[in-house]
């Protein structure tokens, strides 16, 4: 048996108008699994960004159920909905979402701000995974003085400071090269290899590439489901 | 409840942050409560300031001293008629007057000013008629020599008593008692130098010469006496009231007052003096204050209106923080605590200001002051501008914790 992390029960979306409404995600039923790489592909507006954005506890469904360990996010409060962001989510945006005016390390450091342990170790916590992405001599700068890339692995660094349970990337090469998309690439190939659980969201086949499991959304559905593995015999959504 | 001490103490070290790296507008923020503050703490300690220096002088200056003198009633005013007080009516106090301690008339030149000769040298100075008990009731005390006594007084002899600044514009030596002196022509001996007493609100208290009641009399004609005041003291021990009112029903006697008719005469203590003063500093405190109050509102809104823009303007931000797991309460508390602070600041840099202002008002009075500004007002300040930063910071806290994070997190 493989272990959900993450657990969605008929989820829908439906963001409303003065006239009507728009249904962006059409009862999703979706689980991804403990150590899992997954990719979520479909073209623009099918729905991907509002999918990440539930999963991610920034956003709530309008109907459904959604499961995070094993915890019903649906119907937390905001409180606790604050400590599942802070505890359980690492997010890695598509434009990086740093703080602008706060140093490489305090961005990092910045989850753990709102948990009680001493400063040292924040700090201690916060170089390790900046470490970790190769950038532990840029603590001291702040964001503009960085490249695309090297933000990036800020942001990947300030993802993973909490020990999260999964890592959500919504399009996190979508402003990069090609160069350093490859770069920010090899790094989530290597989170993965380390045992993170990571689902990220593109539009390109290469990225999708490097997953195990490729999850195509078309119109708010899941259009198709496909677990490499599964050419091997393993169906998922069986 | 450790989890929320950290979330206070880690949104007050936000707050701080954010103040620091917006400096300009923090500095333009804060402006108005600068100015209002510091007005409240200026018009604090300039009351404050007087109202002790008036206390402090009137007590040097008799504070049981009462003076009566001629105060003409309206009605005799629209007449033409001038009321007076004589030395005939001092007199007759003198002789009748139970609760009076010490009593002497004030004659003073009011015509013409004396002309004083010492050597080559000349001033003019007030010229004041007294008898010897005059020493008792007004504190004036010889530094050399002596005071005018009762058989100078009785023998008119031409003696004078003079004041330390005479004894300076007419450059004579520090003890000219023994020597000669002429005022309007007629030689004079010089019988004692009184104590220097400083200044009054800017009025010379040692510019005087003191000479026998009646040897003036005899100088300047009896005219001279149609309207004196006249200066006592009660007995100590009894109430300033029960001498006056003896006073006033002994002149009212002598005058020949009927029922119907006021007073032609009135008695100004110290106290009566001080009320006065008091009575127009609290006006003036009450006014001011009233301005100063609606100055801070002023400054409060200001607070809130650039913290209102700053929400705007740290939306993303706000976004940001949200979605790494800030709770409304922590965003809500941050930006409460930025207001505060930047009040908070604006009161000090404010209390500072004022404190400046009041160190050079008070190096102008003729006392020194025990506190520049009252403890109180200082408080207070600090009170009045920590709530101003409660109030106005409310709205904009409450805006910014009530962003949705992915509203949030889309704002451009
Ligand atoms: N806040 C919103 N209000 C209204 N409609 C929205 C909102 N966000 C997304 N949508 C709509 O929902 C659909 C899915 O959007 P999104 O999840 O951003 O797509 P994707 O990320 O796949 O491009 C689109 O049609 C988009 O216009
Ligand atoms: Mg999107």
């Amino acid at each position: 048996m493989k272990d959900v992390v993450l657990e969605l029960k008929g989820v829908s979306k439906a963001y409303k108008f003065e006239d009507g409404e728009h249904l962006a995600l059409k009862s999703i039923d979706l689980n991804i699994y403990k150590n899992s790489y997954n990719a979520i592909t479909g073209p623009s507006g099918s729905g991907k960004s509002t999918l990440m954005n539930i999963l991610g506890c920034l956003d709530k469904p309008t109907a459904g159920e959604y499961l995070l360990n094993e915890q019903r996010v649906t119907n937390m409060s905001e409180a606790q909905l604050s400590m599942i962001r802070n505890r359980e989510v690492g997010f890695v945006f598509q434009n990086y979402n740093l703080l602008p005016r706060a140093s490489v390390i305090d961005n990092v450091m910045q989850p753990l701000m709102y948990r009680v342990m001493s400063q040292r170790q924040r700090v201690d916590a916060a170089m390790h995974q900046l470490e970790r992405v190769g950038l532990a001599h840029k603590s001291k700068s702040i964001p503009n003085q960085l490249s695309g890339g090297q933000r990036q692995r800020v942001a990947v660094a300030r993802a993973l400071v909490s020990e999260p349970s999964i890592l959500l990337g919504d399009e996190p090469t979508g402003n990069l090269d090609t160069e350093t998309t490859w770069e920010i690439m090899a790094l989530f190939d290597e989170l993965h290899a380390e045992g993170n659980t990571i689902v990220l969201v593109t539009h390109e086949t290469d990225i999708a590439e490097h997953c195990q499991r490729r999850i195509c959304i078309v119109d708010g559905e899941i259009d198709s489901d496909i677990d490499v593995a599964s050419f091997y015999g393993e169906s998922v959504n069986a | 409840m450790h989890e929320f001490t950290n979330e206070i103490f880690q949104s007050a070290k936000a707050a701080g942050k954010s103040i620091i790296s917006h400096k300009l507008r923090s500095l333009l923020t804060i402006l108005g409560i600068v100015i209002g503050i510091a007005s409240v703490i200026i018009v604090i300690s300039v009351t404050h300031a007087l109202g002790t220096v008036i206390s402090v002088q009137l007590e040097d200056f008799a504070s049981d001293m009462v003076t009566l003198q001629a105060k003409t009633p309206e009605d005799k005013k629209q007449l033409g008629i001038t009321s007076q007080l004589s030395y005939d009516d001092y007199l007759y106090l003198e002789s009748r007057s139970q609760f009076v301690q010490d009593m002497s008339p004030s004659v003073m030149l009011t015509e013409s000013t004396p002309k004083l000769i010492y050597r080559r040298n000349s001033a003019t100075s007030s010229l004041i008629g007294a008898t010897s008990l005059y020493q008792n009731v007004v504190n004036v005390y010889p530094q050399y020599g002596r005071f005018i006594n009762p058989s100078d007084d009785q023998q008119r002899r031409r003696v004078v008593f003079i004041g330390p600044t005479v004894v300076k514009n007419l450059s004579m030596k520090n003890d000219p008692v023994g020597e000669y002196m002429q005022i309007n022509n007629d030689w004079f001996l010089i019988i004692g130098v009184g104590e220097v007493r400083g200044s009054f609100f800017g009025v010379d208290q040692d510019n005087y010469i003191l000479m026998p009641v009646s040897t003036m009399r005899s100088m300047f004609g009896p005219d001279i006496t149609n309207n004196i005041s006249v200066l006592f003291r009660p007995i100590p021990g009894v109430h300033i009231d029960i001498v006056t009112q003896e006073l006033t029903n002994l002149l009212r006697a002598t005058q020949n007052l009927r029922a119907h008719e006021a007073n032609t005469f009135e008695f100004v203590t110290a106290e009566r003096l001080k009320s006065q003063f008091d009575s127009i500093l609290s006006v003036v405190l009450a006014v001011t204050g009233g301005l100063v109050g609606v100055s801070l509102v002023v400054g409060g809104i200001g607070v809130m209106n650039i913290m209102l823009v700053s929400v705007t303007e740290r939306t993303k931000e706000i976004g940001i923080l949200k979605s790494l797991g800030a709770t409304s309460r922590c965003i809500m508390i941050q930006f409460l605590f930025e207001s505060i602070l930047l009040s908070l600041v604006g009161g000090l840099v404010g209390l500072a200001l004022g404190a400046l202002f009041a160190e050079l008002f008070s190096a102008l009075l003729p006392v020194p002051l025990e506190e520049l500004i009252p403890v109180w007002a200082i408080w207070l300040s600090i009170l009045f501008t920590s709530s101003i930063g409660i109030f106005f910071g409310l709205a904009p806290a409450l805006k910014a914790s009530r962003l949705d994070p992915i509203d949030a997190l889309r704002y451009e």
